[in-house]
C-alpha cells in the first residue's frame, strides 16, 4: 500500500497524461475576446500579473507544468543556446533586448519613488523563475519542442511587457518633468 | 490545470471549459491576488473550486461517499501485496474508474499534494473525514489495480 502511494507521489508529473483537444488555444482566445477588456488605466503590476497568467496558461497545457511547480533538482543546466544555433541566436537577441529594457527601467527617474522601482524590478525578476524552471525541464528532456517554445514565448512576453511598461512610464513623465522644471525655477 | 480539473470532473469538454474560465476569471480578478501563495497555487485553487462547483451543478453529491465505501470495504487494506512496478498509465486508468468522491480525495491528496486539513477546507469536510475517505479510496484503488493483475 505504502509502495503504491510512494510510487504515485514520486511520479506525480507523469500522471498529467491528458491534454485538451486541438484548437483549445483558439477557443481560449475567442473567449478572452468575448469577455472584453476590463483593464482600467495603467498599472504595471496588473500587466505583470496578467502576463504571469498568460505564461501559466501556455504552460498549463504542457505536461511539464506540475513538475515545474513541484520544482526540480538544481545542477548544471543546458540552455536554449546548447540545443541549436537558431535557438542560441534567439536567446542572445532576447537577452540583449531585455537587458536594454532593464537598463532603461533602472535609469528611469521614478521621482523619488524608489520603492516603486524596486517592486517593479522584483516582479520582473519573479517572471524569470518560470523560465528557470523551464530550463531545468529542458535539461531533463533535451530538445523537447514544447518546452523550447514555452521558453521563447516567455522571452517574447517579457520583452513585450517591459516595452509596454516603459512606454507608459514615459507617457506619464512629461507632467512630472514640467513639475520638476517649475521646482527648479524657484529661487530662495 | 486541465489535468487537475479533469481528475475532478472526469469530463474532457467540461475540464477544458473550466480551465479556460479559470484563467479568464483569474485575469479579471487579478487584483484580488494578494501574493500570499504562489501564482500557480492561486490559480490551481481557482481551478479546483470551479471544478467542484461544476460537479455540484451536475447534481453530483461528491460527499456522499458511503455508497462508494460499500464497494470498497470488500478489500482488506492490510493484506495488500507489495507494489512492484506498475505502469503510470494503468494506475491513471484505475484512478478514473474510482467513484467520484474517492477519485477527488485521492487526486487532491496524492496528485495535487494537499494535506488532509487543506482537503477538508476545500471540500467542506473535517480533516478526519478526509483521512478516512482517503484510506478507503486508496484501498479501492489497490483493489482495482489487483483486479487487473497489476500487483
Amino acid at each position: 500500500m505504502k509502495e503504491l502511494e510512494k510510487y504515485i507521489v514520486e511520479n506525480r508529473g507523469k500522471f498529467d497524461l491528458d491534454e485538451p483537444s486541438d484548437g483549445h488555444f483558439e477557443r481560449f482566445a475567442q473567449r478572452q475576446a468575448l469577455s472584453g477588456n476590463k483593464t482600467a488605466g495603467f498599472s504595471w503590476k496588473y500587466m505583470l500579473q496578467a502576463a504571469a497568467v498568460a505564461v501559466l496558461f501556455i504552460l498549463s497545457s504542457l505536461w511539464v507544468y506540475e513538475r515545474i511547480t513541484g520544482g526540480t533538482d538544481e545542477g548544471e543546466l543546458i540552455t536554449l543556446a546548447d540545443i541549436a544555433p537558431e535557438y542560441r541566436d534567439a536567446e542572445i537577441y532576447y537577452t540583449a533586448m531585455i537587458n536594454n529594457k532593464y537598463k532603461e527601467i533602472r535609469s528611469f527617474n521614478f521621482q523619488n519613488n524608489s520603492t516603486e522601482q524596486e517592486v517593479l524590478l522584483r516582479e520582473l525578476a519573479e517572471m524569470d523563475t518560470i523560465y528557470k524552471s523551464l530550463e531545468k525541464e529542458l535539461n531533463q528532456e533535451r530538445g523537447n519542442e514544447m518546452v523550447i517554445n514555452a521558453m521563447i514565448r516567455h522571452y517574447q512576453l517579457k520583452l513585450e511587457i517591459m516595452s509596454r511598461i516603459l512606454e507608459q512610464l514615459y507617457q506619464a513623465q512629461p507632467a512630472q518633468t514640467i513639475k520638476s522644471e517649475e521646482d527648479a525655477n524657484i529661487t530662495i | 490545470m486541465y489535468n487537475i480539473s479533469l481528475r475532478i470532473v472526469n469530463d474532457t469538454q467540461q475540464a477544458e471549459d473550466i480551465m479556460q474560465e479559470s484563467f479568464l476569471s483569474a485575469f479579471d480578478h487579478i487584483e484580488s491576488y494578494e501574493g500570499q501563495v504562489s501564482f500557480g497555487a492561486w490559480l490551481k485553487r481557482i481551478v479546483i473550486n470551479r471544478s467542484l462547483d461544476a460537479l455540484k451543478k451536475r447534481k453530483a453529491d461528491i460527499l456522499s461517499l458511503d455508497e462508494a465505501y460499500e464497494v470498497a470495504t470488500a478489500v482488506d487494506e492490510e493484506s495488500d501485496p507489495e507494489m512492484v512496478s506498475i505502469q503510470v498509465e494503468e494506475i491513471h486508468r484505475c484512478i478514473k474508474l474510482l467513484p467520484e468522491g474517492y477519485r477527488i480525495i485521492l487526486s487532491l491528496y496524492l496528485l495535487e499534494g494537499y494535506d488532509h486539513e487543506e482537503i477538508g477546507e476545500i471540500l467542506g469536510i473535517s480533516s478526519s473525514t478526509s483521512r478516512s475517505q482517503y484510506a478507503r479510496a486508496r484501498t479501492k484503488l489497490t483493489s482495482l489495480i489487483s483486479e487487473r493483475g497489476l500487483i
